[in-house]
């Protein structure tokens, strides 16, 4: 009989980051890593289907084919509604935004492979670059009036101080919430189906009337995948959209 | 929690910037135009397809009207035709027996008168 404890791990195992070749860059390690190979597999595979997709591209377009369409056609009204005009510029960087969210949230969603969006690095380092950017771009765009970004139209001058310290604050924070965001997801998510799939793991080990009983934490696992399925492209989708809108923050100021 | 494990930091961090432009590149320079091409020749397709037909329906009501004009001409002038001819030969039957066949009908008309004398007298 298999052991019993052969299953049991920390659910938060599957987040851990393993070195699979040493690298170095001077002082610093670049080693290759699991969540590395993620990234790359997730972007391979979406580049794979891609490229069937689009090789022998027809008028009336292919299954692989719409699909790719849609989600064209769908971030491109995303910018016409949030950004205007203005915002087409940036249309490949949301596109690819999008795209690498997505793959690798589903990704992780095939059972033992590894969530790189699950990754505080990986979230973080995306909106905190993001923010910068957004920043940098509107001190680009309108020199020191950007700051009138944080002043609301129409506030009496006596409450100024208040409401400018508050939106600066709340301007601050949209880095930190937005890579937060989609990290708490990915990680309440995965760290749930876990614990689930070990309950229901146990509970068939168990064996006798506690092994019939198991078929509930499995048709539960079942559902919650579904749901966590959901979630991958609403999560992806909530990352870009809020992009967009400070991006239009920078470009138009509200 | 192993994500807080200050070691991956950089090396993930790189690898994340990495994959991200080359991905972005590849996007911007070969998927995006590809795409954009195939949905901007299809609604091209459709317009021009749509005014080809506009123009079609356009040409066919115009033949129908002058179909339906010939058809009535033809018509109009085929009964003048025919009423035409009909009085013509009236006319004309007319005319010859009057004229033309005077001197036969007189002939006919006398020689009955004749044969009937003939048959009284005996």
């Amino acid at each position: 009989m298999i052991s019993k404890n052969m299953m049991i791990h920390s659910p938060l195992e599957q987040f851990q980051v393993n070195s699979i070749l040493s690298l170095n860059l001077g002082w610093f390690d670049i080693s290759i890593t699991n969540s590395t190979v993620a990234m790359i597999l997730a972007c391979s595979i979406f580049l794979f289907i891609t490229n069937l997709a689009t090789i022998n591209s027809t008028i009336v377009p292919s299954r692989w084919q719409s699909i790719l369409e849609l989600i064209y056609e769908f971030i491109y009204t995303m910018i016409q509604e949030q950004i205007g005009n203005k915002g087409y510029k940036y249309f490949p960087f949301i596109f690819t935004l999008f795209i690498f969210i997505a793959s690798c949230n589903l990704l992780g969603m095939i059972p033992y492979n590894f969530t790189a969006t699950g990754q505080a690095v990986v979230t973080f380092g995306l909106s905190f670059t993001i923010f910068l950017g957004v920043t940098m771009l509107g001190f680009a765009q309108h020199g020191l009036h950007f700051f009138s970004l944080l002043v609301p139209s129409g506030i009496p001058l006596a409450l100024a101080p208040i409401i400018v310290t508050i939106e600066f604050i709340s301007y601050l924070t949209r880095a930190i919430s937005l890579g937060i965001r989609l990290l708490a997801n990915m990680f309440a998510g995965h760290t749930l189906l876990k614990i689930i799939a070990t309950f229901a793991w146990q509970m068939l080990m168990a064996g006798g009337i506690l092994a019939v009983a198991g078929i509930a934490p499995i048709a539960l696992l079942f559902a919650l995948t579904g749901l966590e399925l959901v979630i991958a492209f609403l999560q992806a989708y909530v990352f870009t959209i809020l992009t967009c809108s400070y991006l239009n923050d920078s470009i138009n100021l509200h | 929690m192993p994500q807080l494990d200050p070691i991956t930091y950089f090396t993930q961090y790189f690898w994340l910037l990495v994959v991200f432009f080359t991905l972005y590149v590849i996007v911007a320079t070969n998927i995006l135009p590809h795409i954009g091409r195939i949905l901007k020749t299809r609604n091209k397709l459709k317009s021009t397809k749509t005014t080809l037909s506009n123009k079609t329906t356009v040409e066919t009501s115009k033949f129908e009207t002058v179909l339906m004009n010939t058809l009535l001409n033809t018509k109009n002038i085929n009964s003048n035709i025919i009423e035409n001819g009909k009085v013509w030969l009236n006319d004309n039957l007319s005319q010859t027996n009057k004229v033309e066949l005077n001197s036969v009908n007189e002939k006919y008309i006398n020689t009955i008168g004749s044969l009937i004398l003939k048959k009284n007298i005996k």
